[in-house]
């Protein structure tokens, strides 16, 4: 299992968490927020990748799919256990990103690739 | 050309590791009569393996939109994935084993004939229909990974295998990854087989005495 810690960023500075290497799917384990930004805060997780070359699609072009978000409030430590995020399986690079800049929006992500 | 196990072997197989059911040094393989002449080295013939056999791993993963497919060549030929020996006298036995997915595989050797059909004319893989692409489909659990159960055998310039990948629908993406376990055999030939030896070597059989019954 593998750690990652960012502070939250808006979309258009979007912090990377890790990317999913080749043959290997990657499991959320746990997220922890502790947000003591002086508000509530969505955090989103996005996932980008570029599927193969298939029949239907020959050439595929980058994708992009929001894979998890949530909304914590303000003074307050959310924890995320492997339960509620069973069944998320990420494919590329997994992205993080909060409604807003703040250094004290805390995100702490557990993960392993399977 | 392919064998397969039971699946209760992998029920067993926390004690067994996948290294332990491949060839290994001295053991007999008897390709079938009906290899064409253009492989007249292996046809009809008995052999030894020679070495200690290497074991080569590899992988391949698709990333495929839902209810989509694509088919990898395993031979050498352009755009394969070149998993063929380029010599006579040498044999890779290679496990396949699934990665766990949402997704089927389907066997055609050489391409566009299918191996896994029935004898009924309209009983034969296809994954445009929302039935026949489960007829002959392997998944997951016919060959974990872990504990491949499904082999295939190459010699030099045999037809290609081609295997297709279908991600079924419900997922939107799947990605789906074969662990390839290549048992790289240099074969001995046996100029006067037993009648024991040909009753217990590994038969490796022409393509066309997979199907047609």
């Amino acid at each position: 299992m593998a750690t990652v810690r960012v502070t939250g960023h808006i979309e258009a500075n979007l912090d990377t968490l890790f990317t999913v290497p080749a043959h290997k799917k990657a499991v959320l384990d746990s997220v922890d927020i502790d947000n003591q930004s002086g508000a509530q805060r969505t955090v989103y997780f996005r996932d980008v990748f570029t599927p193969s070359a298939s029949v239907g699609t020959p050439s595929p072009a980058e994708t992009t799919r929001e894979r998890f978000q949530t909304e914590v409030a303000n003074v307050t430590t959310a924890h995320i256990p492997s339960t509620q995020l069973e069944g998320i399986q990420l494919l590329g690079t997994i992205y993080c990103y909060a409604d807003a800049t703040n250094a004290a929006l805390i995100i702490i992500v557990n993960y392993h690739f399977e | 050309m392919i064998t397969e196990l039971s699946s209760l072997f992998s029920r067993v197989s926390t004690y067994t590791k996948p290294e332990d059911i491949l060839l290994k040094k001295g053991g007999w393989v008897h390709f079938s009569d009906q290899w064409p002449d253009t492989h007249r080295w292996a046809k009809g013939c008995v052999f030894r393996v020679k070495n200690q056999p290497i074991l080569v791993p590899y992988a391949v993963t698709r990333t495929l939109p839902e209810s989509d497919y694509a088919d990898i060549d395993l031979s050498n030929a352009a755009g394969g994935l070149l998993l063929y020996p380029e010599s006579e006298g040498v044999l890779y036995q290679t496990a396949v084993g699934f990665k766990p997915g949402n997704y089927v595989v389907h066997t055609y050797i050489p391409s566009g004939k299918y191996v896994y059909n029935l004898a009924y004319p309209s009983m034969y893989p296809d994954v445009t229909s929302a039935t026949l692409r489960y007829l002959g489909a392997k998944e997951y659990a016919d060959s974990p990974y872990t504990a491949p159960l499904w082999h295939l055998y190459f010699i030099k310039d045999m037809p290609a295998f081609i295997l297709r990948l279908y991600a079924l629908a419900g997922v939107e993406f799947e990605r789906i990854t074969l662990v390839f376990k290549i048992n790289k055999c240099v074969l001995e030939k046996i100029e006067n087989p037993t009648a024991e030896m040909l009753d217990k070597s590994l038969l490796v059989q022409w393509y066309s005495e997979l199907t047609g019954f």
